[in-house]
């Protein structure tokens, strides 16, 4: 193995030093066409806005400015550039007729993950569900409470299924931590209500939520499911 | 209803009758294709002329309209996060699930009213309270 090479035939096959030193006129050139500030050279022209006006330095004469004011031409400007936007169509959606939003909103557990047999899933049986815990404990709001039981059968039953609805961030972290899509966030924009406590969504609610909202779910993972 | 030659445009496309009730409603003139209707009965149009984001609309059935009656699989389609209608792709067209009501109703946000969601514990209660009980006098 060799050292470190310094030899001056080495560095120039490596492209380390200059052959010929840049000519002066060449970094006059480069100079003049660049477009941003350097070092080397006075600033390009334009790259500074320059000082605003004085009142002694101005150009226009007292009558242009006077005919200015009274005749208020500047208003009459701002309101050609109103008057303008009656000759374009609106953009403005008209809600409850057309929707724009594409963002998938409110957590619902699906039902099929509550009939789904996640005894493979535990550890020991006597510990929590797994899968629930995992979803409990990744939410980084804490709005999700979960409780379980044991069935006769030894397999698990979500007894407690809180997700508190004006903690909840909207991360999705949830969703992505379960692995049998037993929490997935709905499409739904429409639950806003008037008072919070209707915001603490408990087991039945987002059971229901869920058998209105899991065809359109099923039909949108399917349509996300050869990008998984 | 900016852009008066449109307003006009769409009310001479979708003719007077519909044009009133448009602007009863909606309060624009739109005119467009029916795609299709859902089994509440309301229907559903497109116009890919119309600007971004406005060319899928909804003619609600009932007077006392509300987003919540629009049938989830034609959400999708309104909230443009499939292309396809319901009624051209059965995958997410209504089917029936066998313990669903036949008739099945929307469920419209109550919020405030007698039908509001209030949450209770789905949980048995982990204390018992003491229930005094006053020993017979001898």
């Amino acid at each position: 193995m060799q050292g470190p090479t310094t030899s001056t035939t080495m560095m120039l096959s490596r492209q380390l030093v200059r052959r010929q030193p840049i000519t002066a006129g060449a970094v006059a050139r480069i100079v003049a066409q660049r477009t941003y500030a350097t070092p080397s050279g006075p600033p390009p022209h334009g790259f500074r806005t320059p000082r605003p006006k004085r009142w002694d330095e101005e150009k226009e004469s007292t009558l242009d400015r006077a005919g200015r004011f009274f005749l208020m031409t500047e208003m009459f400007r701002g309101m050609y550039v109103a008057l303008e936007q009656y000759f374009r169509p609106p953009y403005t959606i008209y809600y409850p007729f057309e929707k724009v939003c594409r963002i998938h909103h409110t957590a619902v557990p699906s039902i099929d993950a509550f009939k789904f047999d996640n005894k493979h899933l535990q550890p020991e049986p006597t510990t929590g569900d797994i899968e629930s815990r995992a979803k409990a404990d990744i939410c980084p709001a804490q709005a999700i409470t979960i409780e379980a039981e044991e069935r006769a059968d030894g397999s698990r039953r979500t007894t407690r299924y809180d997700i508190d609805m004006t903690k909840c961030i909207y991360c999705g972290f949830c969703q992505e931590s379960c692995p049998v899509d037993a929490i997935v966030e709905s499409p739904n924009a429409e639950y806003s209500t008037e008072t919070r406590e209707e915001l603490l969504y408990n087991k039945e609610k987002l059971l229901a939520n869920g058998d209105k909202w899991e065809p359109e779910l099923a039909a949108i993972i399917k349509a996300d499911s050869p990008y998984r | 209803m900016s852009y008066i030659t449109r307003t006009l445009t769409n009310l001479w496309k979708a003719g007077l009758k519909d044009s009133w009730r448009q602007m009863n409603y909606i309060g624009d003139t739109k005119a467009g294709t029916l795609i299709g209707s859902d089994r509440f009965g309301n229907k559903y149009y497109e116009n890919n002329e119309e600007l971004p984001l406005r060319t899928r609309w909804v003619d609600y059935k009932l007077h006392d309209f509300d987003a919540s009656q629009i049938e989830p699989g034609w959400h999708a389609w309104m909230s443009y996060a499939v292309d396809k209608a319901p009624s051209q792709d059965p995958s997410i067209s209504y089917q029936r699930r066998p313990w669903e009501d036949r008739d099945a109703k929307t469920i419209p946000n109550y919020t405030l009213g007698r039908g509001a969601y209030t949450p209770y514990s789905t949980t048995k209660s982990k204390i018992a309270m003491w229930e005094p009980v006053a020993a017979e006098r001898k």
